[in-house]
């Protein structure tokens, strides 16, 4: 049997850890469980040697995928956890505790420390497209031209409207990305902002927020909405492990 | 309701037969808490256990601590996922969607005499066409590009229906579809009808690319 790697946790000081999920990756699971070495511990489960995520099929692939982050879920609700990406096996316990929990203590223990107490929460920003459009004519009059509604636009005077609302949409996207991350930064300790996927993404973005401050932040993102009403919608997510906020590679 | 249990429901609750007969109160939403408005937006960011797999997809398969000699996923998967993740360039069909909307804005736009003036004139429509067809070539060569992308790029730029997260998939493309097993019907319809406009559009440009050389 093999080690599947789900997070590293501080190794807890009471003898029974709060309860682990039964089941965790694998076709069978095996229950998850910790894995100690002086004052870290690994959440692992036993898997079939040859595991592989895909060796179910997708199908397979998707319930183990939604397993760890399931375990991670559960566990970041009430401690601070560094998560592993999906699908980290090594051969057997003994390289855990040799080659991560002992080799690279430093590192973790230093990431404990720093993420203490800190959830990761995504946080996704779109235009209603509608409004948005209304706003950029308003703003740049000359960009349509007038009684154009009257008589429809060549398909080649269309294409270059088009790429110059495009063109202000970005810049308007641009401008309140940075708004918005102004009106929420006193309350996150860090954010990564990630590629905006479509024109009318506004913000993709990761925010490491402190678990005691989230009614803070939940407040500051309640004014937004309500603020942005019928213009931005907004995807908020969390609390997760700090995924995008551990970046160590052992 | 109440009239109907006779006599036997006042013996029991012993009260006065006038309160038996009064109407059930009427539970007004709006009473509960502060207002539903006000409740909706204080819960924006929602729990992980609410979300589909699709939401952390990014996160599990790309972020996180990774151990490069010891990770069990295939290579294409994990490659799939990162080149979905890059900004896509606007398309010709999002150029005429917006020109279109926008069109239709000035349509429905109040009209004050200063306005009618230079609409009768002819003046301003003749200018921008020009400067339209100047630009023509630079945009016809410029979107070749575009276009041959356009199938991934219609994707991404979908209408915002259902909130964020449509956008977001559009965005993302297919292969995260599969990845996560979350279907996006609304999207693959609105899909097709982009087809459909985008067959005439391409054609045009064509002719007009040659009529330019």
């Amino acid at each position: 049997m093999s080690t599947y790697l789900y997070g590293i946790v501080r190794a807890p000081r009471t003898k029974k850890p709060s309860e682990l999920p039964n089941e965790g990756v694998g076709n069978p699971p095996s229950p998850v469980r910790l894995l100690k070495h002086r004052e870290l511990a690994a959440l692992v489960s036993d898997v079939s040697d040859d595991y592989h995520a895909e060796s179910e099929g997708l199908r397979g692939m998707r319930r183990d995928m939604r397993v760890h982050a399931a375990v991670l879920n559960h566990v970041i609700e009430s401690t601070t956890v560094l998560p592993f990406r999906f699908g980290v096996v090594l051969p057997d316990d003994e390289t855990v505790v040799h080659d991560v929990l002992h080799a690279r203590r430093a590192p973790l223990a230093d990431y404990l420390d720093a993420l203490d107490g800190a959830v990761e929460v995504t946080l996704r920003a779109a235009y209603v497209e509608q409004r948005v459009l209304e706003e950029v004519v308003a703003e740049n009059p000359q960009l349509v031209p007038r009684g154009s509604g009257r008589r429809a636009q060549s398909y080649n005077a269309k294409l270059e409207t088009g790429r110059r609302i495009a063109a202000a949409l970005q810049a308007k996207q641009r401008h309140d990305a940075n708004w918005l991350l102004d009106v929420l930064r006193p309350h996150v300790r860090d954010v990564r902002v990630g590629e905006p996927s479509s024109d009318l993404m506004v913000l993709s973005a990761s925010l490491l927020v402190d678990r005691k401050r989230l009614p803070k932040f939940d407040e500051t993102l309640a004014k937004l909405n309500t603020h942005e009403s019928g213009r931005m919608q907004f995807d908020c997510l969390g609390p997760l492990p700090p995924y995008s906020f551990v970046e160590l590679k052992l | 309701m109440v009239a109907e249990s006779g006599h036997s429901v006042a013996d029991e609750v012993g009260t006065d037969p006038i309160i038996r007969r009064e109407p059930l109160v009427r539970r007004d939403p709006v009473a509960f808490g502060t207002g539903p408005i006000a409740r909706r937006d204080s819960h924006v960011r929602r729990p992980p256990s609410s979300s589909g797999l699709y939401d952390v997809l990014d996160l599990i398969l790309d972020k996180g601590i990774v151990v490069d000699a010891f990770v069990r996923v295939s290579l294409v998967g994990i490659e799939l996922v990162t080149i979905d993740l890059r900004v896509v360039i606007a398309s010709v069909d999002t150029y005429l969607r917006y020109a279109e909307g926008a069109e239709r804005l000035e349509l429905y736009k109040p009209r004050g005499g200063e306005d009618q003036l230079p609409d009768m004139m002819g003046m301003d429509e003749g200018g921008t066409l020009k400067k339209g067809s100047k630009k023509l070539k630079k945009a016809v060569s410029g979107d070749d590009d575009d276009e041959s992308g356009g199938e991934a790029d219609e994707g991404a730029v979908g209408k915002l229906a259902g909130g964020v997260r449509h956008v977001l998939k559009h965005g993302v493309g297919r292969i995260m579809e599969r990845l996560s097993g979350e279907e996006h019907d609304e999207g693959d319809r609105s899909d097709e009808k982009r087809h459909a406009r985008s067959g005439n559009g391409k054609h045009k440009s064509k002719r007009e690319k040659v009529r330019g050389r």
